[in-house]
């Protein structure tokens, strides 16, 4: 099983006990997002709606790539890949 | 004596701090901001087990809303679980924002109303969110429309002298009451004015976009609400409205106050209509009622002029443990209180963001 870093946005630190980056071993991008839930259970809520919906301004980013599709949720991962959640870049002050 | 002053805004959440008998000549502390980059939407100000307790409803566009508590006056917080969440599959409501945090009378628990239109209540044990279910699957749900906030159940009401009756305000629905601690839910506008017409004449007593409900500390039976269409008051528990707006320069506004003295005060701020929603004449000015609404009066001395900065619904409160004081927070993040009942206002410390939760103690 590839073991792959998983990064954490700023608000998010509150909820990974402070970790900014850690560990997961995982096959696929979505089974990443899954383990880090794993880890931090609190993550869960801030990434997707009580029903499991995708909060539509949370980005995953595999690597370089955005994560868009079912597809690319799919997608195998290798030794030392990168999963970084940022949020969207919008919004006024 | 001290007093404790929590402001929730779109930036995070702030403490001021006050000791001593005369908080108009005394030095206030100002902390904060906590939780930044959080918006405070609403915050539940107490004491538990001898220790200022915070709790504070949270909202982020990017990661949704949550809640924490504080035991220690806001440097450290816990999350609440993961927030209140509604049950079953895609297709049901989703929690959008916690709009107000309050402690049931009889139990002390805490309840959280949220958009859409949603009552949890925290179960300490198991450290989990329990819907009310039945109201959330109101037989007149389909004929719910959401106010420009959204579909916020904003308000939440107890008494200790009236068990298993929680009352709730709820945009652009209007107050729905249960008897029986949550099981069944009734609509309570009959008298109110909607704020637009129902679409189907089954959901005819909906659309009464009461904007804040207050129970009157003297009565549990006497209610008072600021309403889109009008300020009204209600001797039986909600069961009928009549207006009460003799004095009030726009019958428009976010929130209402009523100071427990005898008879009660309220307060209210009005504002320019609802497609303009900035103070009267650019004057800023809380109204008061010292007859229970039968008529209204300015009490703005010390209130700024020329100040065209609205006062949302959860900003304006009254001091608890506190007889003759109230506190509000404007939309341009100025801060006002008052300890003697409006006669006199004062400004505190500090331009904060834009304000959407204010709520004081005293130890």
């Amino acid at each position: 099983m590839p073991t792959v870093q998983v990064w954490i946005p700023g608000l998010l630190r509150d909820f990974t006990s402070g970790e900014v980056e850690f560990p997961v071993s995982a096959a696929t991008v979505g089974a990443a997002l899954d383990a880090a839930v794993a880890r931090h259970p609190l993550l869960r809520s801030h990434l997707a709606d009580e029903h499991g919906q995708p909060r539509p301004n949370v980005n995953v980013f595999h690597n370089e790539e955005l994560v868009r599709s079912e597809r690319e949720l799919a997608a195998p991962l290798t030794d030392g890949d990168r999963i970084t959640i940022l949020q969207s870049v919008s919004g006024g002050c | 004596m001290a007093r404790n002053v929590a402001v929730g805004t779109v930036k995070g959440l702030f403490i001021l701090e006050q000791e001593g008998a005369d908080p108009a000549n005394a030095e206030w502390q100002l902390r904060g901001p906590y939780l930044s980059g959080w918006e405070s939407t609403t915050v539940s100000l107490g004491q538990r087990d001898g220790r200022l307790e915070l709790v504070v409803g949270l909202a982020s566009f990017v990661y949704g809303p949550h809640v924490r508590r504080s035991l220690d006056g806001g440097r450290s917080w816990v999350p609440l679980g993961s927030g209140p969440g509604f049950s079953g599959e895609e297709g049901r409501p989703t929690v959008e924002r916690i709009w107000t945090l309050h402690r049931l009378a009889e139990s002390g628990e805490l309840v959280a109303g949220v958009a859409q239109a949603g009552l949890f209540r925290w179960d300490e044990p198991t450290a989990t969110w329990r819907e009310y279910s039945s109201l959330s699957d109101h037989p007149t749900r389909a004929g719910w429309l959401p106010g420009l906030g959204g579909l916020c159940l904003h308000t939440v009401l107890t008494d200790e002298r009236r068990p298993g009756r929680i009352t709730v305000g709820i945009s652009s629905v209007g107050t729905l009451r249960s008897d029986d601690d949550g099981v069944t839910w009734n609509v309570k506008n009959d008298g109110v004015t909607a704020a637009i017409p129902a679409e189907e004449p089954k959901y005819s007593d909906l659309n009464r976009c009461v904007h804040r409900l207050v129970l009157d500390p003297a009565d549990p039976d006497h209610l008072y609400q600021q309403n889109h269409t009008g300020v009204y008051r209600s001797f039986n528990a909600g069961d009928s409205w009549e207006r009460i707006e003799t004095g009030l320069p726009s019958r428009f506004g976010f929130g209402i106050a009523a100071l427990d003295h005898s008879p009660t005060v309220l307060f209210v701020v009005p504002l320019t209509s609802d497609e303009v929603r900035v103070p009267v004449d650019g004057q800023l000015c809380v109204y008061r009622s010292k007859n229970r609404g039968e008529s209204w009066e300015a009490c703005g001395d010390g209130l700024p002029l020329s100040n065209y900065a609205a006062v949302l619904r959860d900003a304006l409160a009254t001091g608890a443990g506190e007889s003759s004081a109230v506190y509000f927070g404007t939309t341009s993040g100025e801060l006002y209180a008052t300890w003697d009942a409006g006669d006199n206002w004062r400004r505190l410390p500090g331009v904060f963001p834009r304000i959407l939760s204010v709520r004081a103690t005293t130890r």
